[in-house]
Parts: C-alpha cells; structure tokens; sequence
C-alpha cells in the first residue's frame, strides 16, 4: 500500500505525497521534538523535512527505502534547527521544558517523575548527534548498523556516540542520587 | 561513596519506557496543512537534476527475445566473446604494489543498497552489484582486483535485516563468494596486502569478536584474538604482519595482534572513553587515533606499535576527529569541530606541524586521500544535497565537487580509504 503511494508520489502524484506526509508527520513530529526538546523547533524540522521529501522525491529509487530515507531528511532538518537555535541563542539553556503528564509520583510507564526530570536534565546537556543516536536506538528501535546507514556515519561512531550518551544519562541519574543523599547527610 | 548502578537492561529498559512517555503527544494541528501550503509553493527538482536518475533502473531485466533476430543476435554476441576474449588474452594486466602510492581507480559509493563505482570525477557511475538485500562497505583489495562487501538481508536472513553476508567479488561485480553468511554486525573487511586474506569483526555470543578467513572461500572463518575482551574493527597492517583493532565495548584502546591471534596487547596507556577512528601509518609502525578521554574533548593520537608513549596532537579548543595519513606517510588531514555538527578540514606534517586549512565546511568525520595523494575526500552533508568534494591538499587545484554521490542511501564509504581503487600508475 504505502509502496504504491511512494510510486505514485514519486510520479509526481500530489495527492499521494499527502497521504504519505499525512501518515507521517505526526510520528516525525514526536522523533523531532524527542530531540530537539523544543514544540516549536519540531513543528519547524518537520516541516522542513516533509517539503525536502516532496523536492527530492524523485531520486528516490528504492520505494521501500522511503521510510529510513524520511528519517535522514528529518534528522537533517533537526541539525539546521538546533544550530538555528544556537544562533538565536543556547539550546541547553533557552527552551521552554516540555509539557509533561501530571501525576503525583510516577508518570506513564511507571517512571518516577524525578527520574524523568534527571533524565530530562541529562538529555538536555547532550548535543544534538548525541541526542538523535539515543532517540533512532532507543524510541525508533534502529540497530546500530541501521541507525548508521541512516546518519550517513559509521557504525563505529554510532556506538561511540551511544556509549558517550547513555555515559552521560548514568551520570546524570548517579550524580543526582549522590547529591540526594547527600543532601540527606547520610553515606551511600 | 557510592550509589548503587543500575543493570544494562534496566537502564535500556529506562531510556525506552521515558522516550515512550515523552512520545505521547498530538503534533500541532495546522502542522501538516502548513506543511502541505509549503510543499504546493515548493519546486519539485526534476529527476534529470538528481545523479541518481542517470544510473539506469533496470540494469537486470533480461532482454525479451525476439525470435527472428535471435540468430543475429547470437552470432553478434559470438563476435562481441572472441573480441573480448582475444583483448583478455592478449593484455596482461599491471598490478599496483600493495604499498605507497598508486594511481586512482574508481571510488566506490553506495546507492539504494547497491554497490557503484566512478571515476575519481564522478564520471561514468556504473552498478557493480544487483539483486535483494542491502550491500554495503564495499572495501577493495590492495591490488585493486577485488571488492569486500556486506549484504544485509534478506538472502541472509529475511527475518532479520541486521544479520549480514560477507561477500567477495570481482572488480567488475561478478563471481561473488560468500565468505560468512548470517552474521550479525559484521564490520567493514580488511584485505590483507596479498589479498588472500580478510579480517573483519561480527557479533560471537554477546560480544564483537575478530575473524580471519581466506578471501577464497576456501577456509571457513577463524575467531583470533582474546575472546574475554571485546574485540572490532580489525585492520590488516600495511605490511599484513599485524592487525589493529578496538578493543572495549566503546572502544576504550587499541590492540595489535599478529593475524594468527596471538601477542595481542593494548597500545595506548593513555586510557580512552571513546575511540572514534584509528588508521595505521604507510609504515606500519604507528596508528593515529581519534580519541577522547573521560571529560575531554576528541583529540589526535599518535600509537607506536612498539611500544614507545603514546603522542598526543592538539589544535587548541577544538575536538579533531577523521585523520587519515597521506599514501606515502607525510603528511596527515583531519577535521576539526568547535560544535560538533559541522567541520573544518586541516592538512599538516605528520608531527602535527605546518598545520593549513582548507576551504569549506563539511558534515561527516571521515577524510580519505586518493592512492596519489593528489586529493583528500571529504563529504559535506550538511544540507539534503551530499557532496563528495575533493581537494588538492596544497590548497592550489580547484576543488572536485562530486554531487548526490550517495543520494539515497547515506553511508560514510565514500570517504573511507578503501573506497578508493589503487591502480597501477
């Protein structure tokens, strides 16, 4: 079906390439904004990679490859967002937190909401490459090699950025425990 | 102190279940009609503009017969076969040496899962592999005959796109091999100087682990090395008496070992946290390394492999990444990066010194010079429109842009060194 719809954008068929965008953009939209942690940024990155698909679409020539080809221009557009956004100023520093889900202890599946804030804190401080390996791995369940053929990098890097990464999130997580019980005067 | 660590899986587990809450929202809901006024207000670029539009779609599709020229045909095709046969005999072919310096063949890039190769210039883009599944990390061997490459599903597996064949071909494509079938993760292969072996790394149990087969086909795969470390990316040695490889989950340092496994010892005292890319010298007698350690920036190493301290090479305030050495060992390019998404190139002696920049900013961290050392290839991928640009490392020739080199299926093999074809000068 979606292969159809692939030919047929790829034909020039505009009313295809909207099914197609349709189908795709509110998922785009979540992997946008899991990484750039910004609504507006992911609205703009989206956007940004739906129209580079619609111009470029007919060099695609595997229709199969559609998908990972939309995760390419996607993460693209993420980049010239974020480095937008270190000239419009820090993007650690100057984003709005995201909306959360309300709850009094834990928030959905059952994490605890400090951990998701010392996750969040952590995520924050991690540059966009390394961001956008954790999100391909974790949130879209790219292998390694899958993720590497996506961001046009080597498999040997992509391990490197994730194991710099998820180093990054421990800390995080362990040096928020350590000045927890710090706080509370009492030895690990 | 100490707090308690949480387990590989829990943590993994952790990662997922927060992206997964965080995941839970509505896109804004004029984000795809404001998406779609753009689209409308947007020129689409004609396929005739895109390289890929030149590579013919079709290149398998066998000719329909057409039963009253099929005699000429056949007597056409028996013409063509004594012409080529008696061209095959007649020539001998030169071989380039499998050290220093050689004249450029083709590069080697990948489109849409498919094996290419081109002039140095782009020109002349022809399809070398065809059928299902995915190739990818085409390698060639010393003497330009041959190219290693991965076929990832689904002639593997066609349940499990991550696991790969490692396949061995003719320059031209044909006479494949399959030298290891249904591996996982297997990593780019290296070619031993006289070509009759390769080594390369793929998932054993848990962990990478190294292998050595003979490039015939004719022995089945050998693990080597320390099977209690984490062993990946190996690389023959230019001279073939050793071979380089991470070691460590994330690459914590660099191993030699002889090719039947033994005396493997870690290089670098130096402790690394990540190793991003390691090439050996023309010499082979020292590596360089782009490496970080625990709260440092990636910088520039130098690894003797006999055993002297290590060397670090800096450029002050910045993270270098991407160095590869020139064919004859003097000279050495890599990037450097003040944000870590876009990169500036650099050429300089072999000790760091006489350090120059070259024009232009660019997306990936790979550098790789042509067999002659004329030009340094370098990717710029920054906007949708990837470019292969290759310069005169001296700063004097204009630069050779190469565009959409890879423009459907982003890999880094166009940039790796052995994506270039040494031939004989």
């Amino acid at each position: 079906m979606q292969r159809d719809l692939v030919e047929q954008a790829m034909a020039g068929d505009r009313d295809a390439f909207s099914e197609l965008a349709r189908a795709a953009s509110g998922r785009l939209y979540v992997v946008a904004r899991l990484i750039l942690r910004d609504e507006g940024w992911a609205e703009d990155a989206t956007q940004e990679a739906l129209v580079a698909a619609w111009r470029r679409l007919a060099g695609l020539r595997d229709p199969d490859r559609f998908e990972a080809w939309l995760h390419r221009l996607l993460v693209n557009a993420c980049y010239r967002e974020a480095r937008r956004g270190r000239r419009r100023g820090s993007i650690e520093v100057h984003v709005d937190p995201l909306a959360m889900p309300e709850a009094p202890g834990e928030g959905d599946l059952g994490i605890d909401v400090a951990v998701r804030d010392q996750l969040e804190r952590g995520f924050r401080r991690l540059d966009v490459d390394q961001r956008t390996v954790l999100v391909m791995h974790y949130y879209l369940g790219f292998s390694l090699d899958d993720a590497a053929v996506v961001l046009g990098i080597p498999p040997g890097t992509v391990r490197s950025r994730l194991h710099r990464a998820t180093a990054a999130m421990r800390n995080a997580l362990e040096a928020d425990a350590r000045s927890t019980l710090i706080n509370e005067g009492r030895p690990a | 102190m100490t707090t308690k660590r949480m387990s590989e899986p829990d943590f993994d587990d952790l990662l997922t279940a927060w992206f997964e809450a965080d995941a839970l929202v509505r896109e804004p809901e004029a984000l795809l009609d404001d998406a779609l006024t753009r689209v409308d207000r947007s020129r689409r670029l004609p396929a005739w503009l895109l390289p890929e539009w030149w590579i013919p779609m079709q290149l398998t599709t066998p000719l329909r017969a057409v039963p009253r020229l099929a005699p000429v045909l056949l007597l056409i095709a028996l013409l063509l076969a004594a012409i080529v046969a008696i061209a095959v005999v007649g020539s001998q072919p030169r071989l380039p040496d499998p050290f220093g310096p050689a004249a450029n063949g083709h590069v080697a890039y990948l489109s849409n899962g498919q094996v290419y190769a081109a002039n140095p210039d782009g020109s002349n883009p022809i399809q070398l592999t065809f059928g299902d599944g995915s190739a990818s990390t085409p390698v060639w061997s010393r003497d330009g005959t041959r190219f290693a490459y991965r076929l990832t599903g689904p002639t593997s597996n066609p349940s499990n796109m991550s696991d790969s064949d490692l396949v061995v071909v003719d320059g031209d494509g044909k006479n494949p091999i399959t030298i290891a079938r249904g591996a996982q993760d297997i990593s780019p292969a290296s070619w031993s100087p006289d070509g009759r072996w390769l080594v390369y790394a793929r998932m054993d149990g848990d962990y990478d682990q190294v292998f050595i087969a003979a490039a015939d086909g004719s022995r089945p795969p050998l693990r080597i090395g320390n099977p209690e470390t984490v062993n990946w990316s190996p690389v023959f040695s230019p001279d073939g008496t050793k071979i380089m490889y991470f070691v460590g989950q994330e690459g914590d340092g660099i191993g030699v070992m002889n090719p039947d496994g033994s005396d493997g010892h870690i290089l670098n005292t130096t402790p690394f946290e990540s190793i991003d890319s390691a090439t050996w010298h023309p010499d082979g007698d020292r590596i360089v390394v782009a490496a970080a350690g625990a709260t440092e920036a990636t910088d520039l190493w130098i690894l003797h492999v006999d055993g002297s301290p290590e060397q670090r090479l800096r450029v002050p305030g910045q993270a270098e990444v991407g160095p590869s050495w020139s064919p004859t060992g003097d000279r050495l390019a890599y990037l450097t990066s003040g944000d870590g998404v876009s990169f500036l190139l650099h050429v300089a002696d072999a000790d760091g010194a006489n350090e120059r920049l070259l024009p232009g900013i660019y997306g990936q961290i790979n550098t790789s010079w042509s067999p002659d050392g004329t030009r340094i290839a370098v990717v710029n991928d920054l906007g949708s429109d990837v470019r292969l640009t290759l310069l005169d490392p001296d700063g004097k020739a204009e630069a050779i842009v190469i565009e959409g080199v890879r423009p459907a299926k982003p890999v880094a093999e166009p940039v790796s060194p052995t994506a270039w074809q040494r031939v004989a000068p």
